[in-house]
């Protein structure tokens, strides 16, 4: 390994010794009040590890991309939904609608995908692909609709009532661009739609999967929400796991208990409920937490980017680069094994949120 | 009997005080009331630590120099009065089944939430989904009366099914969302998507922002239903008997839903 | 350290003991009685002693159970500060709950059933963060592209015992499940129901046949785990007819059908719904080759989880809360459908009598095993009071008394007076199960086997006896001690070493390409990804 700079252990700016940066850590987290446990763009040990500390020192812990995350769960977990996996939907959908202008773009190899006929369509013949409000973000070869001045709900919940066949109040354009866009719908064998669960919001997501269902009753229909950060559903997922619930947790009385809206880690940090944070960043996704005074342990790559220099600093490797991991990958819809692309001794995020675990047991971390 | 807490001093946390509530507090001496754990932390917080108790435990109990940290401060009350001078912070009077809480200041999101019987009154504002779902309960408010002297925050209402709301200022955004039952009065301005996903249900608006599309245009009836409901919204104020007497104009939606539900929205 | 527990009832069907006896264990293995005295003698009198028991067919893990987690946030524990209890909050529905749980209540081996092989990698994982228990999953075939084109195209046995093979490789597997075989292709063509005999758009290709194909794929591969097979029309009145057609399409070779009870319906009665479980175990005894799993319902609030997404979509109606999660996948998918089973409802009261009649009208404790298909028919953690209720006519009677008698009218259960005994449970649980998975050391306590028992304080109340043992060895560890686990240890993910043939593997991968566009080696499962250095423990197929 290469000594580069800010690569090597750091405690208030100043370069140390791993252990004495690691026990400098540990007695932060025994010292803290209410500690919280956020970035977390790592891998599933990555994950895995911070959760079983964020356990021992009763932290709340969530993705730095939770806000994400919740528009799509919040919605599941007050109603359920469809989803369909992006494999079986570039194979089945003969017709796809995307809503919104950056879907596409943020799915990389979508776009193409797209273009290709679906192999195991009903009818064969090439795929139809409709977007809605493309704004800046045009897919070739797409039809196109517009709906100006729509709220995102406004906008899905419209296309819901003229699919029940319900008499809605809008303007006779909007009525009639409404109209084209739910034959279209109707005219699908399986259809599926694309959409960016934070451009929708909630209710808007909410009000899709409504709308999927009323679809169902005449033909298929499923769709595709686009992950924004592989690290936040890497998260999500084991979090699920480990917890039984998708992020936002707080472990301070023993059990995780879950509240999706209180341990935000934004409203902790802005609250000032948390007084210590734990960031764990291997891709540089940043902590998404505002500027606070509080105290902060940083493991990353190295400390460029960080906003604050944090009290301890202590350098850890890139899943499938220095060390192999395990991720979940948006263009499979799963989790994927990922060897090491480049291995080096720095030590993972796991290992190192491991050793901090062991030193927070012995300082007595652990609230029950 | 009275049972009196008088908060020291704003802690720096939040305090869960769902377990500070009448029924679960028969027979405990003032140490034992100390004891109790209020904590939302990693380490305990003795009532004691944050409150001045004095009296004993009964069917009603006063919160003096309450605060925004003060969470779950009456939650699934079953009887009994608590009176709180102060504002309170998450799910006030949340699950309560019966009894009555009078909120002298502002409640925090969630206010309410699936209450299901009871009375619940707040003089000042209240936050976000006011008696609302919380995640993934599929039923807010099922039953009870709930008042809001001053304003109230987003989606008030959410999910509501039964019972009664009255809001004398202003609400925000979606008011009375996915409603499914009950009646929702808003005597100042609903913001904008009242009644969003709403299936049954009634909204009263004396003003509002931009309905959803699915609200359809029913014209306006008069009603003698509404010259009974003004009369039996004396308790709720002047302004809640101004909107029910009031020349309104009757709305049905949502239609990207089942669509049986009514907003009444003060014609212009 | 050779290790005697001394004094208890030893039950262990495969030597046919039933009686006082002492258990030598050293180093992970059962010993024959040792020539030299033990370093610690544990002494178990007043218990019963078996070995530890085997659940083959539990979902525990995987992309499904995780989306039942996501829709339930209020149901199981801690979704506020301060929870009240939810419904599922004793299951916890974590891995760590899991594995605590089964463990307490005697279980070393539980087996995930429904694991879709583009999703292995997230199952394992989740599987290796169970602790204590000893795992293994069923890889899902036969709602595939790829299994139904080549059905299709009569590529013939060899092919499809290549696509097996390369399949339990790749996934890991201990076996091949497959769930309403055809059904959830035809639904993606917009099929809303589907029976043996149906044909899936596109292929042209029979429910039948799938299965036909399969189950011979399957013993051809060397699998020793027989297809397993989840079958058409589950929960349909009527449906008798379909669990008994599935059982001659068996054609006398073997095949497991699981949560059979759900398959045990008539038509008879005023709701043209009825028990025909009395004259479906009747046909099961008549077919010694074929195997089942009974699916118990208790009643309770649960949730159920299943691959046969066509029956998931169809029942979302019946769904308590109304919500649920419908996640299409390249083969099966998955759905997630919240659900309610109340004593006082007359299908969920039928339900329950007939999965107890299964239990008693099947005459060979080796052919039927104990589940609830968890979560689907009940949680796990309702094993013991189900236990009590085989092994107690009276029980059953007072729980009958609280049923509404209409349904009951329609089942023979208030006449069927068996009682289960211990040595029957230890078939049922121990013995059998590992059999049908072709362990040759577990399910029993003869020398050479794993040292993994299950201790009990012998006690009138079963319920309470099988909830929590006394004692629990893992592999010479004692995990659990007076009900509660008691180590930080962590058993095996068991894997079939099945042959992967290089060519079925590479148009595997063709068809991956072209079809979905994804490279599947994306799908592997290597060691390296897993949490433990040891996650896995190979099994030899069947020579």
């Amino acid at each position: 390994m290469t000594a580069e700079s800010g690569n090597s252990a750091r405690i208030d700016g100043q370069a140390a010794a791993l252990p004495e940066a690691m026990g400098r850590a540990a007695e932060l987290l025994a010292s803290s009040r209410q500690p919280l446990v956020t970035g977390l763009s790592t891998d599933v040990a990555g994950a895995r590890a911070a959760l079983a500390l964020a356990a021992v020192t009763g932290s709340v812990i969530d993705h730095a991309g939770g806000e994400a995350t919740m528009c799509l769960a919040r919605p599941l977990q007050d109603g359920g939904g469809f989803v369909v996996t992006p494999g079986e939907m570039r194979a089945r959908a003969d017709s796809v609608l995307v809503i919104g202008p950056s879907a596409l773009h943020l799915m990389p190899g979508m776009a193409e995908a797209l273009a290709a006929a679906p192999p195991l369509a009903l009818v064969a013949g090439p795929r139809r692909v409709l977007q809605i409000n493309a704004g800046a973000g045009p897919l070739a070869g797409a039809e196109l609709a517009e709906f100006p001045g729509l709220s995102p709900l406004a906008l899905v919940s419209l296309m819901g009532a003229r699919a029940r066949g319900h008499h809605v109040n809008v303007a006779a354009t909007t009525l009639t661009e409404t109209d084209r866009v739910v034959a279209w719908l109707a005219a699908a064998h399986y259809g599926v739609i694309i959409f960016n669960p934070l451009e929708l919001g909630a209710p808007g997501v909410e009000a899709l999967f409504r709308l999927a269902t009323q679809l169902n009753r005449a033909t298929r229909f499923s769709t595709l929400p686009l992950v924004l950060s592989a690290s936040a559903e890497t998260f999500k997922t084991v979090c699920l796991w480990t917890t039984g619930f998708p992020g936002r947790v707080n472990f301070a009385t023993g059990a995780p208990a879950y509240d999706p809206e209180l341990f935000d880690p934004k409203r902790m940090v802005a609250s000032g409920e948390a007084d210590l944070v734990l960031g764990i960043d291997s891709f540089g996704e940043g902590l998404g937490v505002p500027d606070h005074t509080m105290a902060q342990i940083l493991l990353a790559p190295s400390l460029s980017g960080a906003a604050k220099p944090p009290d301890v600093f202590i350098p850890i490797g890139e899943p499938g680069r220095d060390h192999a991991g395990v991720m979940f990958d948006p263009a499979i819809g799963t989790l994927r094994a990922m060897p090491a692309l480049a291995p080096s001794p720095r030590p993972s995020a796991a290992a190192m949120l491991e050793t901090l675990r062991a030193l927070a047991l012995r300082k007595g971390g652990a609230p029950c | 009997m009275t049972l009196t807490l008088t908060l020291k001093s704003p802690p720096p946390f939040r305090l869960d005080m769902s377990g500070v509530v009448p029924h679960l507090l028969q027979g405990l001496t003032t140490q034992a009331l100390a004891r109790l754990d209020v904590t939302t932390m990693r380490v305990p917080v003795p009532l004691g630590d944050w409150f001045r108790i004095a009296g004993t435990p009964g069917s009603d109990m006063v919160i003096y120099d309450a605060c925004g940290e003060l969470d779950q401060v009456g939650a699934a009350l079953q009887g009994g009065n608590i009176v709180v001078a102060g504002n309170v912070g998450r799910a006030a009077g949340a699950g309560m089944s019966g009894g009555h809480i009078t909120i002298h200041g502002h409640a925090g999101a969630y206010a309410g939430a699936m209450m299901r019987g009871g009375t619940l009154d707040i003089m000042g504002n209240a936050g976000d989904h006011l008696a609302g779902a919380t995640v993934g309960a599929l039923d807010g408010m099922t039953g009870g009366a709930l008042q809001v002297r001053g304003h109230a925050g987003r989606r008030a209402g959410d999910r509501m099914r039964g019972g009664m709301i009255v809001i004398n200022g202003h609400a925000g955004a979606q008011a009375g969302s996915r409603l499914g039952g009950g009646t929702l009065m808003v005597c100042g301005k609903a913001g904008p998507e009242a009644g969003v996903m709403m299936r049954r249900g009634t909204l009263y608006l004396n003003e509002a922002g931009p309905l959803p599309p699915g609200f359809v245009d029913c014209g306006t009836p008069d009603l003698v239903f509404h010259k009974w409901l003004a009369q039996q919204l004396q308790p709720y104020g002047h302004s809640a008997m101004a909107l029910a007497r009031a020349k309104l104009r009757r709305y049905q939606g949502d239609m990207a839903d089942l669509g049986k539900g009514e907003i009444f929205l003060c014609a212009p | 350290m050779l290790t005697r527990l001394q004094g208890g009832r030893v039950i262990d069907p495969t030597r046919g003991l039933d009686g006082r006896g002492d258990v030598y264990f050293d180093d992970g293995r059962i010993l024959a009685t040792p020539s030299r005295a033990p370093d610690v003698t544990i002494d178990v009198s007043g218990c019963i002693v078996m070995a530890g028991a085997l659940d083959i067919h539990s979902h525990i893990a995987g992309a499904n159970v995780s989306t039942a987690r996501l829709l339930l946030p209020e149901a199981h524990r801690a979704h506020m500060t301060r929870p009240e209890t939810t419904w599922l909050g004793e299951i916890g529905f974590s891995a760590a709950e899991t594995g605590r749980l089964y463990a307490e209540m005697g279980f070393t081996f539980v087996v995930e059933p429904a694991i879709s092989p583009q999703q292995a990698l997230h199952a394992h994982l989740e599987l290796a963060d169970i602790p204590v228990i000893d795992k293994g999953l069923l890889a899902v075939l036969g709602n595939d592209d790829f299994t139904l084109g080549l059905i299709r195209d009569g590529a013939g046995r060899a092919a499809l015992a290549d696509v097996v093979g390369a399949t339990l490789a790749q996934s890991r597997a201990l076996g091949i499940k497959v769930i309403n075989a055809g059904a959830a292709a035809a639904f993606k063509y917009n099929l809303r129901g589907f029976s043996l005999d149906d044909v899936v758009p596109h292929y042209g290709v029979s429910s039948r046949a799938i299965l036909e194909a399969l189950q011979q794929a399957v013993l051809d591969a060397g699998a020793h785990h027989p297809l397993h097979v989840h079958a058409n029309n589950l929960g349909l009145a009527g449906n008798v007819e379909t669990a008994k057609a599935t059982i001659a399409a068996a054609r006398g070779m073997p095949m497991h059908l699981a949560h059979i009870q759900f398959y045990a319906y008539g038509r008879e009665g005023a709701r043209g719904f009825s028990s025909a479980a009395a004259e479906l175990a009747e046909v099961i005894n008549a077919h010694p080759h074929v195997s089942v799993d009974v699916g118990q319902v208790m009643f309770q609030p649960t949730v159920t989880i299943s691959s046969d997404i066509m029956r998931q979509f169809n029942g979302l109606g019946e769904a308590r809360p109304r919500k649920g999660i419908i996640q299409e996948g390249e083969g099966n998918g998955g759905g997630v459908v919240p659900l309610v089973y109340a004593r006082d409802n007359f299908f969920n009261a039928l339900q329950w009598a007939a999965g107890l009649e299964l239990f008693l009208g099947i005459s060979n404790p080796a052919q039927v095993f104990f589940t609830t298909d968890h979560p689907n028919g009940a949680p796990f953690t309702t094993y013991p009071t189900l236990m009590a209720l085989l092994m107690s006519a009276d029980l059953r009677d007072e729980w009958c008394a609280g049923l509404p008698a209409e349904a009951l009218a329609l089942t023979h259960l208030p006449s069927m007076r068996r009682e289960y005994s211990l040595n029957e449970l230890a078939i049922m649980t121990r013995s059998a199960p590992a059999t049908l998975f072709g362990m040759r050391d577990r399910g029993h306590l003869g020398a050479g086997a794993r040292a993994d028992v299950a201790v009990y304080a012998d006690q009138n109340d079963r319920a309470a006896m099988f909830a929590k043992a006394r004692l629990v060895i893992k592999n010479g560890v004692t995990v659990v001690r007076d009900g509660k686990v008691c180590a930080d240890y962590f058993g095996r993910t068991l894997a079939l070493a099945a042959r992967a043939d290089a060519a079925m593997l590479r148009r595997l991968e063709a068809h991956s390409q072209t079809v979905h566009g994804i490279n599947c080696a994306g799908f592997d499962v290597p060691t390296f990804a897993m949490p433990q250095a040891h996650a896995f423990e190979d099994v030899a197929c069947r020579s």
